[in-house]
């Protein structure tokens, strides 16, 4: 490690490892480059699908809660970030969110021409693709079989995987390093160019071409550190921000004696993607935990209705979570564990100013965030679709929370109204889960916007953001490609502003 | 860990998971695998879990006159219906919270898989 590059990227996930990969082709140019990560290196070799081991992947275990308690937010804390940690579910932003980012925050360039252009050699480099219906799990089959029935059209999914061993739990690390993750694709190729990583490298705070971090020690199982434990300081002519929805807002609040920032738009206008799990019973053994977890989906209520309908399939614990109720009913349905099949419901949440990230007294971040009664809407109606298309596809019952039964049978279709309403739906008892966190510092044109339309940072001179959270408002998907894609538009521009 | 702590933090389990009240071994291993995860919480986090299960414990008190150890399983679980339904939502939130932890710690041991029919990983690696 040098004492100065003139590129230190911090986060190695969608956006930084994007950003990584892209700025080391230019090697020619002299750019030099550091990657730092706060999670630790855990390859291919060092998973298990076990959780009680894998969730240490996630940042305190997937356990972040909302300050209210409301919302549990599963972020990745392990080099490869979000992406060590997603199903692969590859989707381009809609064209009409590129319309609203363009119209009403000025992002200009995101036209669907430039997004095409540089996703289609995304894609192709991280091999997104549909997977073969032969592929499909029964909780796929049963999925499409349900939606048949109600005359809801289903979509297939395009996924990024390549010798995928179909082991079913792409969310708690692919063991055969099939799941084409920055982890595998980019952290590798910018390694291969030269450039230089430390990883359990903690930001304490940034300054006008310095970053401040700490070396943690490495934890069991995982790559040994490279570099010795302790306080470092690095120059860098750019640094890149990249540390995610929850960690690069709380490292710019940490930095504010040292940067002259626009405080007031920074950590706003976060949003969720809220979502919910649910599972149906049916009556023989379909073994879902094996094959691949997702191939359909569901978009016919999106514009509608606010939400999306996916294919899941989790682990036990998980999968015990997200069941409402506890005692001999819950262990009871528990034990009806290979006959479930699940459901995992998205809904679209408006970016609003009060949902925030702020920092705790230690600097750690803190989620201050309200569910929208528009969401909760969206959730009643999502549920009751969900509860129809179990039964359609044949479940003998579902596990619904905000149901004011414990199980809900067939013959309670025609009382789903009064079953499931705005009113039962309690987040103190089921609460949200996130795993898609957007926003917080959003690149606009206007007064809202904490970075500029070139991905710098508003009131700085050397920093750059290249992370979710530069997204307006909510993408309405699964977000992957368009941090990537936001990440490609940021790094062209450090290299034409600062190296041409 | 303290001992008040961890009779309470049982006391709560075997209405949760019904299936340790008989079986001393599960519920050793159980104990083990819930202290794992909890050992691993932030301060902050592990500090309100035991304040929220002496709260639990105290306001039994209130509720049955009697101490929360001291209620049979029945009781105990009419008793946490209550706390799960409680007005005031943030120890009702609480309580979803220290369930979700009750409920991750028991179904990743693998000695509960059978149980659910779950076949495990197919790769076979231990991780230490």
């Amino acid at each position: 490690m040098k004492s100065a590059y003139d590129i230190v990227i911090i986060g190695s996930g969608a956006g930084g490892g994007t950003a990584a990969e892209y700025l080391s082709r230019f090697k020619d140019k002299g750019v030099s480059i550091l990657l730092l990560d706060s999670g630790s290196y855990r390859t291919k070799e060092f998973f298990n699908q076990k959780e009680k081991d894998m969730t240490s992947m996630y940042y305190k275990r997937g356990g972040f809660l909302s300050k209210n308690l409301s919302v549990g937010v599963a972020a990745a804390n392990t080099v490869g970030g979000s992406t060590a940690v997603y199903t692969g579910v590859s989707f381009r932003p809609p064209s009409s969110v590129l319309k609203e980012w363009r119209d009403d925050f000025g992002l200009s360039f995101l036209t669907d021409d430039y997004a095409n252009s540089r996703l289609n050699e995304i894609e192709e480099q991280i091999n997104v693709h549909e997977l073969p219906e032969s592929w499909d799990n029964e909780n796929n089959s049963l999925f499409k079989k349900g939606a048949d029935a109600l005359g809801i059209p289903t979509k297939r999914l395009k996924i990024n995987v390549k010798g995928c061993q179909q082991q079913g739990f792409c969310n708690i690390g692919c063991t055969s390093g099939g799941k084409q993750s920055t982890l595998e694709v980019q952290v590798p190729k910018a390694l291969n160019n030269g450039i230089d990583f430390i990883y359990n490298a903690e930001v304490s705070y940034l300054e006008e071409n310095k970053v401040n971090f700490k070396v943690k020690p490495a934890v069991l199982n995982t790559e040994p550190n490279k570099v010795s434990e302790g306080d470092y300081s690095i120059s860098a002519k750019v640094i890149v921000l990249a540390a995610g929805v929850l960690n690069s807002p709380a490292i710019l609040m940490r930095s504010l004696k040292h940067l002259n920032l626009q405080k007031d738009a920074l950590g706003r206008y976060v949003t969720l993607h809220p979502a919910l799990n649910v599972n149906g019973v049916q009556p023989e053994k379909i073994k879902n935990y094996r094959g691949f977890p997702k191939t359909y989906y569901i978009d016919a209520f999106s514009e509608s209705n606010g939400y999306y309908l996916e294919t899941s399939f989790y682990y036990p614990g998980i999968t015990a979570k997200n069941n409402p109720g506890f005692g001999a009913d819950h262990q009871k349905v528990m034990k009806d564990y290979n006959k479930m099949m699940s459901i995992l419901i998205l809904t679209h949440d408006k970016a609003e100013k009060h949902n925030r990230i702020t920092v705790d007294k230690n600097g750690n971040p803190v989620l201050e965030y309200t569910v929208n009664p528009a969401v909760k809407a969206s959730l009643v109606d999502a549920l009751k679709k969900s509860v129809q298309l179990f039964f359609a596809a044949g479940c003998e019952y579902a596990v619904i929370p905000g149901s004011t039964k414990a199980l809900l049978y067939p013959s309670d279709l025609d009382n789903l109204d009064e079953l499931i309403t705005d009113k039962s739906l309690s987040f103190a008892k089921s609460p949200l889960s996130s795993a898609h966190p957007q926003g917080g510092l959003r690149m606009s044109a206007d007064e809202t916007g904490a970075v500029d339309i070139n991905g710098k940072l508003k009131g700085s001179k050397s920093i750059y953001v290249a992370d979710a959270c530069l997204f307006p408002t909510s993408v309405h998907v699964n977000p992957y490609e368009t941090v990537m894609l936001l990440a490609r538009y940021v790094s062209e521009q450090i290299l034409s502003e600062n190296f041409n | 860990m303290d001992t008040s702590f961890k009779k309470n933090l049982i006391a709560i389990a075997e209405v949760v998971l019904p299936d340790i009240q008989t079986d001393a071994k599960l519920k050793e291993d159980f104990w083990n695998n819930f202290s794992y995860f909890f050992n691993d919480l932030d301060a902050d986090s592990s500090g309100k879990l035991k304040l929220l299960t002496g709260v639990i414990a105290k306001l039994s008190w209130v509720y049955n006159v009697k101490s929360f150890n001291k209620l049979n399983v029945v009781s105990r679980e009419h008793y946490l219906k209550k706390i799960s339904d409680f007005p005031v939502s943030k120890i009702t939130a609480g309580f979803t919270g220290l369930r979700n932890l009750i409920m991750v710690s028991y179904y990743s041991m693998n000695n509960t898989w059978d149980d659910i029919n779950y076949d495990g990983p197919i790769v076979q690696r231990e991780i230490k």
